[in-house]
């Protein structure tokens, strides 16, 4: 299979922000059936919420160092080729998130093709973009509310 | 003065852009009106409903603490942040507009989220 170009990869990870915009990622679905420790789903589904958070953290802070005057630009992609690699594994083996994890992939290839903290700052806002959208669809189909009742308060 | 028509579930509600004090996210905010997403409820900081947009905003403008009614963007999330009665924000947020017009449909719809999230919510230019 052939590589796709820098400018395929954003145009990919844009398209599938605004496909999951205003409806329900496909990979939510699959997350649901993902059964978890003792046949149940709600941890892998609490998990795959604070791994998307803790992703869009550590991507918005990415953004935020590279627009530093004295970025090293070989630094930030290899922090961040590292930190989306080891969240790739986890989107396919624990939580089933299968688009994501080909959207990780090819994310992770394209940083190899950056040469301008211009073009790394825009890989890495569509991701940011993308895995926010993604965090916020998950953290929907937690009962909160019913959670919150549930969870004994300490007096 | 230019105003912000938000609808929220079954209500409609009025906003004032805050121009004078962050002239440029009001610029960007419109730019990309109208905006439509899904809410999404604050989890500690009490009465605060917020969605994502698609762009970013980079710079920092009116960063202050919220009162009931503010309208902010968090650059953190690329969220706007509507904080609807009493909380406890996390910190200085930039506020861009404030409602002026049916805070209370607002808070009816709001409160709802906590229960049952993704209410819909657009955001369109009145003049």
């Amino acid at each position: 299979m052939a590589t796709k170009s820098f400018g395929q990869v954003i145009k990919m990870t844009r398209k599938e922000r605004e496909n999951i915009w205003l409806r329900r990622s496909e990979d939510i679905a699959t997350l649901k059936r993902r059964i978890g420790s003792m046949k149940q789903n709600f941890t892998t589904v609490m998990y795959a919420d604070n791994d998307t958070q803790a992703m869009v953290k550590y991507l918005y802070n990415l953004r935020e160092v590279s627009k530093m005057k004295k970025a090293d630009l070989a630094t930030l992609k290899q922090a961040a080729a590292l930190m989306l690699e080891f969240d790739k594994r986890r989107a396919i083996v624990y939580y089933r998130l299968n688009r994501t994890a080909k959207l990780l992939g090819e994310a992770i290839e394209a940083l190899k093709k950056v040469r301008t903290v211009k073009g790394y700052q825009a890989l890495i806002g569509e991701v940011l973009l993308y895995i926010g959208r993604l965090n916020y669809w998950i953290d929907l189909e937690i009962p909160w509310s019913k959670l919150a009742k549930a969870f004994p308060k300490n007096p | 003065m230019s105003r912000l028509l938000i609808t929220i579930g079954r209500e409609k509600v009025w906003a004032e852009f805050l121009e004078k004090e962050a002239p440029q996210t009001v610029r960007i905010i419109k730019r990309h009106a109208p905006l439509k997403g899904l809410l999404n409820h604050a989890k500690i900081c009490d009465h605060e409903v917020f969605f994502q947009t698609p762009f970013f905003i980079d710079v920092k403008e009116n960063p202050k603490y919220p009162v009931p009614g503010d309208i902010g963007y968090w650059p953190v999330r690329q969220t706007i942040c509507i904080w609807y009665d009493e909380m406890e924000p996390l910190g200085p947020t930039n506020l861009f507009a404030r409602i002026t017009g049916n805070l209370k449909g607002f808070q009816k719809e709001a409160r709802k989220t906590w229960s049952k999230q993704g209410t819909q919510i657009r955001f369109e230019l009145m003049d």
